[in-house]
Order: C-alpha cells, then structure tokens, then sequence
C-alpha cells in the first residue's frame, strides 16, 4: 500500500521497495543456471526460485501477485532452457496454494513455515514429475528429482532467513 | 468454488475474490497453453528465447567468473596436494604417447602417400569458436548449457561442441552473443554412432543420466564393453569419427562412457565442419524440411 501523494523520491523510494521482491526472485533464478562445477551439483540444483515465490506469497502477497509469478516461471523457463510454461505453471500453482493456506501458517513460528514449505515443496516437485513426464512421453528417474527436493527444503532456512532479513530491513522499513 | 451469493451487504468482497480466482484461473490457462506453444515449437517462442537468453548471458557471465576462479583455486589445492603421484603417472604416461606418437607420425606419412596415390579429395578444414559455459540448466529434466559465444562469432546451429576428448553435443538455439548446446546427455539427443572396431552403427540416445543408452544396435551385433564409440556421420549433422565414449556394460543395456565430466564443463568447442552450415529443423521435432 504506497501511501497518498509525496514527492517523486517518495514515491520512486516506495515502488523499489515494492519491486524488491520480484527483483530478488529475478536473481535467485540466474543464481539456479550459473554453473557451481560442484561435483553432482548440476542434478541437485536447489529451486531457489520456489523458495523466492512461497517466501513472499506467504509473508508478503501483494507484492508477490500472480501476473509476476507468471512472469518469472516464464523467465526461469527460458533461461534455465526447459520446456516453456512448465516452470510457470508450477510456480502459479504453488502460489496458488500457499494463498489458500497463508493465514493458517503466516502467524506460526518459522519452524512452522518450513514444515509448509516441505509440503507445498513435494507437491510442486510431483507435480514438475507428472508434466515432464506427460510433455516427454518418459518416465523420469525419480532419484535426480528427489535429490533437487531434498536439497530444496534443506536449503530454504538459510535462504528464508536471508529473504527475512531484506524483508525487515529494507522492504518493510518505512 | 464457494457460492456466497446468499449475502447481499457484503457483496463486493465475493465480487472481489471471485474476479481474483478468476484472473487466477487465467494466468494458470496461460501457462499450459505456453506449454502446448513451446511443444509445438514455433518459430517465434524460439524468437524470444533467443533474445532472452541473450539479454541475461552478461549477467550470468560475470556471475560465473568469481565462482571459476574459486573452483580453480580448490583445484589448485588438490593438485598441490597429489602432485608428486600425478608426475610419476605423468611421466609413465608420457612414455607410453611418445610410442603412439612415433606410430602416429608413421600413419600419417603413409596416410598421405596413399592419398596421393588415390586422388583423394580431403574434407573441408573445420573451423572452430572456444566458447566458456555461463550457465548449466540444473534440474532433473534438462540437461543443456548456455556458453558466452553467438552468431557474431561465428557459431552456428547444428554445429559440434565437443569438450576435451569428446563430443558433449549440438549447438540448438544461437543468439547474438550466447548459444544453447544439448548436451548428449539430454533425453531430446539422438546421435547416429558407430563402433569403431566392429563398424556397428547405432543410436547414441540420451536418457538426462551420465551415460547415454546405445540404441538400434544389430541384433547379433559384436559390440563389448570397452570399444571406443565415434560419431557415424549418417544424417549429415556431424562428421565422422568424432570420439563420444566407450561402450560400458550395465543391466539396462549397452551404454557409452563419454570421456567428459559433467559437473566440470568450463570451455565448450564449438566446431564447424563445413557440412553445409545450419541445417533446418535441429530445434527438435516437427520438422516439415527433412533432412538433407
């Protein structure tokens, strides 16, 4: 909620805030496709960009509206060079998801948070399965996507808590 | 859905949340219809994945830099750390080049006395474009990379990337300044082969796993683990004899173990044969050109 009228600096002030959690989610993506060279890291990349989208749906939705969620699983698709609108979709079901379940797990404690983000998380990862397998006529080796969702939900504390840090100190200071 | 039409004093909050799942709704049908786009590969999704992915190649450029030169210095550490085995398995190695060389040098005379006598007409000079890897599409599904070299240097679709001692893959989606390269690990690769001993040709079919599945082969083909696997030819995308791998024995079949590490791709070659430049269609399926 951008506060009525201001001087121009105000109002350019507010609309980075605003776009602060698009932008970050902007760059975990580009952060998903730069090569670690870690060995077996190329298959457990972790999904930063899930992290990013259930982060801020849940403690921030609307600066995590729908059309932006499109936008970047759009953006994820085309760079990370998989099949156009899988990425998408799966990141607007989360989303959807995650508003459905938002005011029972906002309040809770972080732990709480996480315990979502698991689920939400597996849901998201079968359902990537199912598509890819539907788009490809194949059935992949569950083994490489179990993996990148382990390694998703062990990562999303430290990434959350970093997200939580931008979010006190710069998205929400007034 | 739930109908909440029964309350009139608060009739714009359903209007509202109806026209929010609506809108919702919409967005999530758009998705899946750009999944039946991309399937149907059109021109113009290649289009914008191309400009795209040439927009943010800069970017992932400079973000790959700093962890390249970190993963050189824990490379470093390494190295200092088993040097003084290394050398000696150097040196035994060594020795063991300088005799291939002396044969080598020997082929290559009586390669080319023979030649002369036959009239042979040599293939054209390859040209090629070293290109580094500035993003790798993790995941399970897709197995490609992006690398900092376009059509303003000189790459072109179709062409070979072949990595240290063999072919990684295909150059499919070229921008101005980056290129994408399927891998030969990809589900979507199929490379026509054949075994170098036995002259057995097959189908070198990517399944996203380290080692691509051998395909098509002979029924009563002589292939054993251990045979060295080159490119065939057939079909025109590649040159023969390019090295892929040797073939490895495992449950599923005949695979081939391509001489590459996966997880270390840093610089890509990207070779042009001179095999008649881009050949149409190399995007994928639905291709109404053919091949030539």
């Amino acid at each position: 909620m951008t506060p009525a009228g201001g001087t121009i600096a105000h109002r350019v002030d507010a609309a980075a805030r605003e776009a602060t959690p698009a932008v970050l989610t902007l760059v975990l993506i580009l952060l998903d496709v730069v090569p670690l060279r870690l060995p077996e890291f190329a298959v457990i990349t972790p999904s930063f960009a899930l992290m990013s989208v259930y982060y801020w749906t849940m403690y921030r939705a609307e600066l995590m509206p729908a059309p932006v969620v499109l936008a970047l699983g759009v953006f994820q698709d085309i760079v990370g060079g998989g099949p156009l609108g899988v990425g998408a979709f799966v990141l607007l079901a989360t989303h959807g998801a995650v508003l459905t379940q938002r005011r029972v797990l906002m309040r809770r404690p972080f732990a709480v948070g996480w315990v979502g983000f698991v689920g939400v998380a597996l849901a998201a990862f079968t359902l990537t399965w199912v598509i890819m397998a539907v788009l490809h006529l194949a059935l992949f080796n569950p083994l490489a996507a179990g993996m990148q969702y382990v390694m998703t939900v062990a990562l999303y504390p430290p990434v959350a808590w970093l997200l939580l840090a931008v979010h006190r100190s710069w998205v929400q200071a007034r | 859905m739930k109908d909440r039409s029964g309350s009139v004093l608060r009739l714009a909050q359903p209007v509202r949340l109806w026209v929010q799942r609506f809108t919702f709704l919409l967005l999530l049908a758009t998705a899946a219809g750009l999944m039946l786009l991309g399937k149907a590969d059109t021109v113009i999704v290649e289009r914008i994945r191309v400009e795209m992915t040439d927009a943010v190649a800069p970017v992932l450029d400079a973000l790959s830099r700093p962890i390249g030169v970190a993963n050189d210095l824990i490379e470093h550490g390494r190295n200092v750390y088993g040097l003084a085995l290394e050398n000696r398995t150097l040196r035994e190695e060594n020795a063991r080049l300088m005799q291939w060389q002396a044969v080598a040098r020997q082929l290559e005379a009586e390669n080319a006395v023979l030649r002369n006598l036959t009239g042979f007409v040599p293939e054209t000079a390859a040209t090629e474009v070293s290109a580094r890897v500035i993003g790798a599409s993790g995941g399970a599904y897709v197995r490609s990379v992006l690398v900092a070299a376009g059509a303003r240097h000189g790459v072109r679709k179709g062409q070979a990337a072949v990595a240290g001692a063999g072919l990684a893959g295909r150059v499919t989606e070229v921008g101005d300044r980056s290129a994408r390269v399927l891998l030969i690990t990809d589900l979507n690769s199929r490379i026509p082969v054949v075994v170098e001993s036995s002259r057995d040709q097959a189908i070198l079919a990517g399944d996203n796993s380290d080692r691509p599945r051998l395909d098509y082969l002979r029924a009563n083909a002589r292939v054993s683990p251990g045979d060295r696997v080159v490119t065939s030819g057939i079909g025109g995308i590649f040159p023969p004899g390019i090295p892929v791998g040797v073939v490895v024995g495992t449950d599923g079949g005949l695979r081939v173990q391509p001489p590459i590490d996966w997880d270390r791709l840093e610089f890509l070659r990207l070779v042009d044969f001179g095999l008649g430049g881009p050949l149409r269609g190399q995007g994928g399926a639905g291709d109404p050109g053919g091949r030539p």
